[in-house]
């Protein structure tokens, strides 16, 4: 295989050192974390670089017993499954009628949603808020209602897919007499699947991480998601310095992630390409 | 080409060859589907985009009636307190203004650059290349609570990764407070973007550069270039294109920076963001009105930033072919 001129022995090795290093700063403080949640406040206190006592699951009991740990999670696969699953359909419903259904105003509704999501979003929080208040859209209901947009990135995913695939197909579903949303919804969208595919898992990566919208709609302290409830954890943590404690619930909260990842890589690094690109 | 195959489109669905009555019909139910299909998403859109960014700008000439809880006209009164706030970096609001454009510097001359060069060293498949691409992207699938909570470990005072190692190395006296100095605290929030950054435009560099063909840089190599002359008049002009939406996207972030410094320092010693003085406004000041100000100039000064930085990628870009 050619990748072009190859690198000298000095230049190779002062590349590998660097990656490495870095590589390492990434990876070693999930290690640090995970040998030291086997330890005791005060046995974490006396040595944080030597290995636990014992491994003892301590930590882990009462991480999953006194933090609520598996409510978050509860919450946290509820909001990623219908958030993801809402996104997916409006994103699909609304890039296959601009893809393929021509109508006044179409290019319109294109471009504002290329607008829409160019405009620095932070800016407008205040609005945001007030309408939050004034409609009492907080809790899990708001934030499903917010994540069930069809005009972001994903549309324009969605689209791209839409634009490449033939209407000869479509054609001949409607002359066996199958209806509009039938050929959507059976033809058209599983011929999409690679569009369903990187759009389903980024945008179930994003929600399932997402910190900033459920820290402000999340009101109620019994309904929290794994992000929010770790943060609130973490400020607490300033009090009680119970560390370990917090060390278990880091990796309880990261173990999932990092096995899906490790499955998946190759998958989920195509859907974030595909994504990033369109923009 | 397009407009044939659109007016084919067409066709078919009016029915032209089907009876008048039928294809009334037929029209109708086409309307009321792409009515249905699109309803819901459009209604999203005008409220959570359309309607917030209206709302925004009004709110930035309205000041809040404190007896009556109403926003009543205000001029520019807004802009007025946010520009004296500001210049006499009252609420630590002219830092938050300049830490705004050091992070615009960062993203687009700091990462942007660094992710290229990465990026190109693991296209030559050297080495554990496959490890570093997985490792390096794991930022982007970690929760940014759980990544910058990380972070904060390494750099904690007293049981921190990086004291305790220079403790070991017999160098007390460079232990520090690290987030929590103001001489190190945004120099440490900035290395924490770069070190949790990089991975993102790794993977869109990279397949950029495998996308170069094989024998452009197979002749290149048979003519004797060197790496620099390799990766400066071969890579760089050939993914110029994507270089250059890389560094667009990171200019436009750079204008939404906020929860690194939040969940770092709280925003303090000295490492606000515009961004963040907007969110803290709102949910803690209540300042609807100074907040939305500062949102609409934020998003002016990205508009204009991210503008001529688009010109200069373009003209670069001209340059080249």
């Amino acid at each position: 295989m050619n990748v072009g001129r190859k690198f000298s022995k000095p230049v190779l090795i002062i590349a590998e050192v660097l990656l490495f290093i870095y590589a390492v700063s990434l990876i070693f403080p999930y290690i640090w974390v995970f040998i030291n949640s086997f330890k005791s406040v005060p046995e974490f206190y006396s040595s944080t670089w030597s290995l636990p006592e014992s491994f003892s699951l301590t930590n882990y009991i009462r991480a999953l017993k006194e933090t609520n740990m598996l409510s978050y999670f509860k919450w946290s696969i509820i909001v990623t499954l219908v958030g993801t699953a809402l996104q997916m359909i409006f994103s699909a419903m609304t890039a296959y009628v601009l893809a393929k259904y021509k109508f006044k105003g179409n290019a319109f509704i294109y471009s504002c949603a290329i607008v829409g999501f160019l405009i620095p979003t932070t800016g407008t929080l205040a609005p945001l808020y007030a309408f939050l208040k004034n409609t009492g859209l907080f809790n899990i209901y708001g934030l499903i209602v917010m994540y069930a947009t069809g005009m972001g990135t994903n549309m324009v995913i969605y689209y791209s897919f839409f634009k490449k695939i033939s209407w000869s197909y479509a054609e001949a579903a409607f002359i066996d007499g199958a209806g509009h949303f039938r050929v959507f919804w059976n033809i058209m969208l599983p011929m999409a699947r690679e569009a369903s595919i990187a759009v389903g898992i980024t945008s179930a990566i994003r929600i399932w991480n997402d910190y900033f919208l459920p820290s402000i709609l999340l009101t109620n302290p019994k309904v929290q998601t794994v992000a929010v409830g770790l943060r609130s954890l973490q400020v607490q943590q300033q009090y009680n310095a119970n560390w370990t404690v917090l060390f278990a619930a880091v990796i309880l909260a990261t173990l999932p992630t990092i096995l899906l990842y490790i499955i998946f890589q190759d998958k989920i690094s195509k859907g974030f390409l595909m994504g990033g690109l369109k923009e | 080409m397009k407009k044939l195959a659109k007016a084919k489109d067409k066709d078919k669905f009016n029915g032209s060859n089907a009876v008048k009555l039928d294809s009334k019909r037929k029209d109708r139910t086409r309307n009321i589907f792409i009515f249905l299909m699109l309803a819901w998403p459009i209604l999203n859109w005008l409220i959570f985009t359309l309607y917030m960014n209206l709302e925004t700008l009004a709110y930035s000439f309205q000041r809040l009636n404190r007896f009556t809880g109403e926003m009543r006209f205000s001029g520019l009164t807004n802009y007025k307190i946010l520009f004296q706030k500001i210049i006499n970096n009252s609420d630590s609001y002219g830092t938050a203004f300049r830490n705004t454009f050091l992070w615009l510097g960062l993203n687009v001359l700091v990462i942007g650059p660094i992710s290229l060069v990465v990026s190109y060293v693991l296209s030559k498949k050297i080495p554990l290349h496959r490890f570093y691409n997985a490792v390096l992207f794991i930022p982007n699938i970690i929760s940014i609570v759980i990544l910058t909570m990380v972070w904060s470990f390494i750099w904690a005072p007293n049981q921190g990764i990086v004291n305790d190692l220079l403790r070991m190395l017999g160098l007390d006296h460079l232990t520090r407070v690290w987030l929590g100095d103001p001489d190190t605290a945004l120099i440490n929030v900035f290395i924490y973007c770069v070190w949790a950054g990089i991975g993102f435009n790794n993977l869109i560099l990279s397949g950029a550069i495998a996308k170069i063909p094989k024998e452009i840089l197979e002749s290149a190599e048979l003519d004797g270039v060197s790496n620099w002359q390799e990766f400066i008049h071969i890579i760089v002009p050939s993914i110029w294109p994507t270089f250059a939406t890389v560094t667009i996207l990171g200019a436009t972030a750079a204008f939404r920076v906020f929860l690194q410094p939040q969940l770092l320092t709280n925003g303090q010693y000295g490492t606000s963001t515009i961004a963040l003085k907007v969110v803290d406004e709102v949910l803690g000041g209540g300042d609807y009105g100074l907040a939305s100000a500062a949102g609409v100039v934020m998003a002016i000064l990205g508009f204009i930033a991210v503008y001529l930085i688009k010109k200069f990628l373009d003209k670069m870009e001209a340059k080249w072919s």
